[in-house]
């Protein structure tokens, strides 16, 4: 082996060492019990949007409510592994974690304006897809069972899509089954 | 992940790489370290694609060395553990990354 080489495997171990640093830079506080907690809130508003709504509007304000409760479920669930695990909150990896997620759950919140009123009846495939591709770009930069979990969101809102009236199924089998099974798995083997 | 992909150890610059760190698996554990205060386990596991046992190998050696510390806790009943990098272990990272630097120097010549 000449000089060449061995310059060359330097290089190697340079790169290998800044892409090692890299990804160990992860924002690893997604809570699997938030998850949990979130999935039994989906569940909740899954019943109640198919028993008593009369109207669609009602049936989108049960959605909207569950969504408006599980989301601090979720923050505070986050915020609270992040301090006990002494993972930085608002670190580089939180920060990355945050500009993938919240940027596509604000255009789903944008939709979901611009929908209701058209067709209420695309809002379950709206929904899924939008949530499942918002974990799935945040996933980059968090724990590896992440871009699943997005893919399942993403495969019941294609379904929810094709069917419209299996939309309240596929809405009770994510934000319901698969944040309870998904966060059930991320509490086991991410500590919480 | 073996020692094939690693610089051999023949030019006087190579002779001094520690052989250690050199290791590939091992070099991931210091890279991964270096910009922490302290890594859990599984996240450390994760980041490098390693198993439990291969990790769990790998860092006693580290740690026999002194370049890394392992801490065992309990958070109630599950038990956590974290590795973290010595003072030791983060002046031998930069010693060995000044080699490598100093090798591209000369194969740049």
């Amino acid at each position: 082996m000449n000089q060449h080489d061995f310059g060359e495997r330097a290089e190697d171990n340079l790169r290998f060492i800044r892409s090692t640093m890299e990804r160990s830079t992860r924002f690893t506080a997604v809570s699997g019990w938030g998850g949990v907690g979130m999935g039994v809130v989906g569940l909740i508003a899954a019943v109640a949007a198919t028993r008593y709504p009369v109207s669609s509007q009602e049936w989108m304000m049960i959605w909207l409510v569950g969504a408006a409760v599980a989301a601090p479920v979720g923050a505070v669930s986050i915020w609270y592994k992040a301090a006990r695990t002494n993972v930085a909150f608002n670190g580089a990896a939180g920060r990355a974690f945050a500009l993938c997620f919240f940027p596509v759950v604000a255009a789903g919140a944008i939709v979901t304006w611009t929908v209701a009123t058209t067709a209420p009846g695309a809002l379950p495939a709206v929904w899924l897809s939008m949530y499942g591709a918002a974990i799935t770009a945040g996933s980059a930069f968090s724990v590896r069972i992440l871009p699943v979990m997005g893919a399942g969101f993403l495969l019941l809102g294609a379904a929810a899509g094709l069917v419209p009236s299996w939309g309240n199924m596929a809405l009770l089998l994510g934000f319901g089954v698969l944040h309870v099974g998904f966060g059930a798995f991320i509490a086991a083997r991410y500590d919480g | 992940m073996n020692d094939d992909t690693a610089l051999p150890a023949q030019p006087a610059e190579a002779l001094a790489l520690d052989s250690l760190i050199h290791e590939r698996v091992r070099l991931g554990i210091v890279s991964a370290l270096a910009g922490h205060e302290s890594v859990r386990f599984v996240d450390l596991r994760d980041a490098l694609g390693l198993t439990d046992g291969n990790l769990s190998a790998h860092a006693r050696k580290l740690e026999d060395a002194g370049y890394v510390t392992c801490q065992k806790t309990f958070v109630g009943r599950t038990p956590r553990t974290e590795y973290a990098l010595t003072e030791l272990g983060r002046r031998e990272l930069a010693s060995y990354l000044g080699h490598l630097e100093s090798i591209i120097r000369t194969a740049r010549r």
